[in-house]
This record gives structure tokens, sequence and C-alpha cells, in this order.
């Protein structure tokens, strides 16, 4: 396999990810799935399906098999831990099961490249999946490989092929020429979490910005959030997490280096807004306000 | 004091042949003069100020064949150059605890022998860290058991811990309590966790100070393309800096990361472990740094004699080969494999009945596990964390992935249950056991508000805190840097707390953590590798 192939893979996963939208992935022998736009917002413990290569993962929710993706590598979508529930959120991606479970799926891309295939078809982008922060032994099942679930994964259990590694970021090319306006930079979090695993890229920018446009200051906001399960209730996180995520961030953007003109002050907010089930991720998050 | 210069390297271990497939002499190894490979043959030890010139490349018998240690710069006049010379008050160079004959690092071997002919006199059993603790009676084997039984060295830091390495303002998210204190140390009123400066002892083995081309990276243009200011493991960290030139490091250098260039490492250590008054000067620090960057150490010849210097050698063997390749490179992938290839054995094979064929067989079907045999790496924080899962189907070569060294290609260190129970492997405090572990036991309670350790908890029982003690992080609780993969059979034991006391205690160790399932040959077969790295 080569670089080509991912670069066509990915290309085809935009196709096919729109196909899926229109619902084209819906197969003869297939039963039938809920409507596509349908949400799946739960708490559970993963389970992990293994197959002759890299295993699926997948979760329980009100008697239903749900396949949330595949073990990928660093660079992918980030997979649940046994031994901790899940935060699932997501909608019917609609087509096959894939390892027995309904395909769930997120507008939000896990990764510029795609996870690979399942009997052939590229995989859905994944739901958002947070791993809970407390133990959870009870959460412990690994079932045994079942070669029905034929299952290419972009990495699969060996080395990884010469140029898979890392993708293209997927960031839009900061402009760093005056004038310069004020600008908010958005890291977005798993639930109850502080480290911005993917997306401290927007600490760097922020900095970038601000050194390019001699910033007076900056301002940074944690924020807490909640989610909206689909059974009704609401879950928040943890109350300090606002102020969690803005320290961490604030002790990253001082380790990058703030411009010696550059006030930092570093807020947040305790009180999480009201849910809506399905936007709840973006509220996870901390802004940098960059003033000129 | 006799620096035994006459004696020639003839450190042959019990665990030579241990395997019971060959009769091979590590005492063939030569005495004198030069090989047909320019190597000369060196002493087992070499003590601090002693003088003499260290060669370009010189092999030292070990317990698998012969180490080699490669002066990519031309022979070292070691009278005057700091790395040799003491520059403390203990007596203590550089080169006490990186022997050339160790490969750069330390060999509990060694070290015994070192206590036997001197009657525990030289300075490599310094009180200050040499011994389970200063207060100890230093002429007593008993108060130096650590070093003696599994090369440990006593590393005091600071705790709590109220500043990061760069200076900046820090509160630990967990506090320590101490379980249990078989040196004393940790409850000893001058140098304990209770004293008017609270330190935390822990034991280590020393690093290797060889290869740094592939350790001491910059992380801004060496790996991964220039990923610069974070880490690669997805926690959003910053990477340390260089303070001089502002460019981010991979990390790698200490067990701890608690430094981030040699520089910074030397004057530290001169501190700490050769007892200086005033760090060393700026001319001191530069030459140290250069002869660490210019040193090269491997196995050189295997146990059935196959010198890695000849034609029809696997291209990653030997000090040359470290010397020539290219640093920084992802070694997990079938395009830039972490060892290279070892196919010129398989053109090398004329006679496959032979025991050294019978032994090149093995160790290349203990490089194809490494690097192809999945299993399930599970609770292990830093890899299953990184965006894999937990547990994640993989070979050896994830997370020992950097070419020719088998390091981790971003900031390493890995909570891999060497230090933290349940799996350190150590005896647990029973009445009706006799065992005891060597090594003192600490409790660390997360604080309601810090992330746990994702396997682990909130409470944690360890040997070792590791990585956290310089974070301050519960989620790092028991993470160690890992260390390179070159010149293993010179330097035994094996891991941060010497608890492999063998490369065969070091794969059983794997086996049993991660549940493998390793058949008996295929133990052999990854010792057998890993002897020839």
């Amino acid at each position: 396999m080569s670089r080509r192939f991912f670069l066509l893979a990915s290309s085809l996963m935009v196709l096919m990810t729109e196909a899926a939208s229109r619902g084209a992935w819906a197969q003869s022998h297939s039963s039938p799935l809920p409507a596509p736009e349908a949400r799946r917002n739960f708490l559970a413990c993963p389970i992990v399906q293994d197959t002759p290569t890299v295993p699926c993962w997948l979760a329980e929710y009100h008697g239903e098999l749900y396949f949330l993706g595949i073990q990928t590598d660093s660079a992918g979508w980030s997979p649940p831990y046994l031994g901790h529930r899940v935060l699932v959120e997501g909608a019917l991606a609609g087509g096959l099961r894939i390892c027995g479970g309904i395909p769930l799926t997120s507008k939000y891309p896990a990764s510029p490249i795609p996870s690979g295939k399942a009997n052939g078809r590229p995989l859905p982008n994944p739901p958002v999946v947070s791993v809970m922060r407390e133990l959870d032994s009870s959460c412990n099942e690994l079932r045994a490989a079942d070669p029905q679930f034929q299952i290419e994964g972009r990495r699969g259990p060996g080395p990884n092929v010469p140029s898979a590694g890392f993708g293209p970021s997927t960031a839009a090319p900061l402009d760093l020429k005056p004038p310069f306006a004020s600008r908010t930079f958005t890291l977005t979090y798993e639930f109850d979490s502080e480290f911005a695993a993917r997306t401290i890229g927007e600490a760097l920018r922020a900095v970038q910005y601000a050194q390019a446009a001699g910033a007076k200051r900056m301002t940074i906001i944690g924020y807490r959030g909640a989610t909206l399960l689909s059974d009704g209730r609401v879950l928040r996180e943890i109350e300090p997490i606002g102020r969690l995520r803005a320290e961490e961030l604030g002790a990253a953007i001082r380790k990058i280096g703030v411009p010696a003109s550059t006030e930092l002050s570093v807020r947040w907010e305790s009180e999480a807004r009201k849910p809506d089930g399905v936007t709840d991720p973006e509220r996870r998050r901390a802004e940098i306000l960059v003033q000129p | 004091m006799v620096a035994p210069r006459a004696v020639a390297a003839l450190i042959v271990t019990a665990a030579a042949g241990a395997l019971g497939l060959y009769s091979h002499n590590a005492a063939a190894a030569d005495e004198a003069g030069s090989s047909s490979s320019g190597a000369t043959s060196g002493p087992y030890w070499r003590s601090a100020g002693e003088g003499g010139v260290l060669p370009t490349l010189a092999r030292y018998a070990d317990a698998w064949g012969q180490i080699e240690v490669l002066n990519a710069g031309g022979p070292i006049d070691t009278r005057g150059n700091p790395f040799f010379e003491p520059l403390g008050t203990n007596g203590r160079a550089c080169v006490t605890c990186h022997q050339p004959a160790s490969g750069m690092g330390l060999s509990v071997e060694s070290i015994r022998r070192r206590w036997q002919e001197t009657g525990g006199k030289d300075p490599l059993f310094a009180a200050i860290d040499g011994s389970n603790c200063p207060n100890l009676p230093q002429d007593r084997a008993s108060s130096h058991s650590l070093l003696l039984e599994r090369g440990l060295f006593r590393v005091s830091l600071p705790w709590p811990r109220t500043r990061a390495p760069d200076g900046t303002p820090m509160e630990p998210e967990f506090s320590i309590e101490v379980i249990r204190d078989p040196t004393g140390c940790n409850t000893d009123p001058t140098y304990g966790l209770h004293a008017a400066s609270p330190r935390i002892s822990v034991y280590r083995r020393p690093r290797v100070v060889a290869n740094l081309k592939y350790v001491a990276l910059d992380a801004g243009g060496e790996i991964f393309g220039g990923g610069g200011a974070f880490n690669a493991k997805r926690l959003g960290m910053v990477m340390d800096r260089d303070p001089e030139t502002g460019r981010y490091m991979s990390m790698n250098i200490m067990s701890d990361a608690r430094t981030a260039t040699l520089k910074i490492q030397a004057t530290e250590a001169a501190h700490d472990h050769l007892e200086t008054r005033s760090p060393p000067s700026a001319e001191q620090l530069r030459q140290i740094v250069a002869f660490e960057s210019q040193v090269f150490a491997g196995q050189g010849v295997d146990r059935v004699g196959d010198d890695f210097s000849a034609p029809l050698m696997p291209p990653a063997l030997g000090a040359r080969n470290l010397q020539s390749s290219p640093s920084g490179v992802l070694g997990d992938n079938f395009g830039r494999p972490v060892f290279k290839s070892f196919d010129a054995w398989k053109a090398n094979a004329n006679d496959e009945k032979s025991a050294p064929a019978a032994f090149r067989a093995s160790a290349m079907r203990g490089y194809d596990l490494f690097f192809n045999r999945p299993f399930w790496i599970r609770d292990t924080v830093h890899i299953n964390t990184v965006g894999l899962g937990n547990p994640a189907k993989r070979t050896c070569v994830t997370c020992h992935n950097l070419q020719m060294v088998g390091t981790d290609a971003s900031a390493g260190w890995v909570d891999l249950g060497t230090t933290n129970e349940p799996w350190a492997g150590e005896p647990l405090d029973s009445p009706s056991s006799p065992a005891k572990s060597p090594l003192p036991l600490f409790k660390v309670v997360c604080k309601p508000s810090a992330r746990p350790h994702p396997f682990l908890g909130r409470v944690i029982y360890t040997h070792d805190p590791g990585r956290a003690l310089i974070s301050g992080r519960c989620f790092d609780v028991g993470s160690i840097v890992m260390g390179q993969l070159r010149g293993l059979s010179a330097r035994a034991p094996y891991f941060s707390n010497g608890s492999a006391e063998d490369l065969r205690a070091l794969v059983d160790f794997y086996d049993r953590r991660f549940n493998i399932g390793l058949s008996q040959q295929e133990r052999t077969d990854l010792v057998n590798f890993m002897s020839v790295l």
C-alpha cells in the first residue's frame, strides 16, 4: 500500500460519507435501520470485538449493539479504554452493521485520514467518544476474533506501511499579515478532560498570531459542558473542569512563550449551559481571545 | 588504588550459555592489540583520572560475545578530559558510572568485581548515591546492597516539588506516604521526606551514554518531520526546551525526563553524583557533551563469533552502523524497520545445521517476533492512552520505534508496570512470606480534582513514581522513559530498577505483563535477537 492509496481512500471516504447521508449505504440484505439523523448519546461500557486484523470497538445501549470504530493509530480516532465507561455522542450512520454493531457517526472528523474499511466499504467518521475519568472494573469485555468481520485498518496490528503515519494538518493556514483584528481560538475537549489532546495546536496558532499582531492581551476562558443523553438525563462535567482547562491551557501558552508585550489572563466558567444533545461536544471548550 | 589495566575484560556471567545452545567461550575476545576489525581490546574498568587513550574502536568481552565502543572523532586522550577526570569531591568522574566495557552503561557484574578488588573503596561506592543511604556504615557491603545486587544508584529528588524544571511554579496532584523503607533513607530525619529540606529517594540504573544522536533529539527538527512544540502523545503537552537555543527537545535523556539537554544533565550529574562544589566550567561542559555526542556502542561480536564489521552482516549491527545511520527515523514500519534488515544472514547461512547458523536463525526469528507478532498491550499509560485505546493489538515495535536504538520517537515515558504494583514483580510484604523487596514502597494518593492514573486509579502503590516526581501528575505515576536497546549484552540487569537480571528475565516480564503466551523457543529467539544489538 502507498500514500496514494490513502489519498484515494480519503477521497472515497468523503464521497461515501456524502452517499451515506443519502441512505446509499443501505443494502438489500440488511435489516432496516433507524433514520440517519437519529441521535445516540449514552454512557456505557465499551466492548472490544477482535477480528483477524485490528479490533473493533462496540458499546451496548438499550439492548442494541453499536459500532464505534476500529483500532487505528495515534494519529487517528481515539478508541475507548476497557476499565472505564465511555460517553458516546453520535448519530446513526446508516448502512450495514460493522462487527455486529449499528454504525454511529458524527460531524466532527477524528482524523484527516479515514480509519479503514469494513467488508470493503469505507468506515464512517466515528462518533465522539470520551473516556470517563474514574475506573470501572465492570467494563472488561473482550470478544474473541470472529473471521466474519473483515476489517482493513489503515494501520494493521503490525508495523505501519511507510507513509501512513500522520496525515496532513486540517487547520486552515494562519494569516499573519496586518491589519490584525481580535481573534478567538477555540479548543475542544473530551468530556471531563483538561487535556486538549487533539486541539492543542490552536494554542500554538494563538501565540503565533499574538506575536505577529503584537497583541496587548490574551485571555483564556475555560468552560464547563454538559451532555443531553438520549434517555433525557443530563450529564454534567465535573465542577472544576472549566478552571482546570483554563489553567492547563495557560501553562501551555506560557511555556510556548507569551510575547513580552502581551498581558495574559486566565478565567473560567463553572456553570454548564443547557445541553441540546447535538452540539454539546463543541461546548466542552476553552477559548483564547487575542486582542491586538 | 590499582587500576587493573593489565586485566582484560573477561566478564563472563552465568548468563552466557545459559540457554544451553552453545559453548562459546567469551574469553576468546582479544586480550591485547588489534583484531581484524581494527578494534583494540580494553580493560573492564576505567578509573577516574587514570589517564590513557580511549582508542577509536575498542572491544570488551561481555556475556554474549563482545561489546564495541567507537569514538567517531578518533582516539580520546582521557588525561584532562572532564568526562574522565574527577571533577568533584568524591573522586568520581562521569566514566565511573558510564564504563566503555559496559557499553557506556554499568553492568552489575563489573560493580561486584570492583567491590571485590577495592574492598568497597572505589569512588563508585560513594556514600551520596552509591550506598542505600549516606547515613549507613559505608564499609559494609550490606549498605551498598542495591548497587551490588541490582546496579542501582540512589536518586534523591526534592519532594513535594514546587517548581518544574524550567522554574515554573507547580503543585503536585498527589501526596506520597512511605509504606516500606528497607534502606531507611525515606524516613531518615536528614535525607527523608520529613527532613528540613524534604527529599524522596528512589533507586535507578544509570543510563547509557552512547548513541546519543538518537536520544538527545531536537524534537522540532528531527522527529516526525519537525513535529516541534507538542508531545506526539495525545495529552497536548508542550515539550521542554533547550534554554540556550529555544528548541523543543525530545525529553528522552533521563529516566524521568527531568533534563532536556546533555549540558543540563552533565551540570546536574556533576553536583548530584560527583559532588562538585561549583558547576563545571563552560569549557568542561563543552568537552563532556562533545565526547558524549561522538561515542557509539553496540554489540560487535555475537556469541558464535560473528564480527559485525565483516561483510554480509545485518546493516543495523555494530557501532559503526550506529555512527553512520541517520537519527530521528521512525522505524515502526515496513519501509524503514527499526533494526533494518537481518536478511544478510539468510544469504550467509551456508550450513544451516551449524551452531552459528542456528544462532543466527534464532536471532532472526526473534527480530521477526519483535517486529511482527501482535499481542494485547493493555493498561499501559502513554501507550494505550495516546490514541490507540485500551487494549491495543500491536507489536513490540509500536513502542520501541526509533530506528537503530528502539526507544520511543516521542517523549518516551511509559508506565509499563516495572515500578507500580501489581505488575512490578517485587515481593509483597506478607507475614507468611520470607521474601522482602529491597526497594521502598510508596503509597500515592491523588487529589480529588486531579485526573487519576488511568489504570490504577487514585491510590497507587509504587516503588518509584518516575516521571510523576517531575511533572507532579497522577497520570504519570510509574512512568519511566524507556532506555535504548543497544549494547544490552554488556550491561545487565535491565529496567530502571534492575528488576530483570538478564535478557531472559526481561522477556519473561513482558510475557507475564501482557499475557503474550510466548513458547520457550520464542523466548530464546527474542533473547538471542536482543543479545546481538
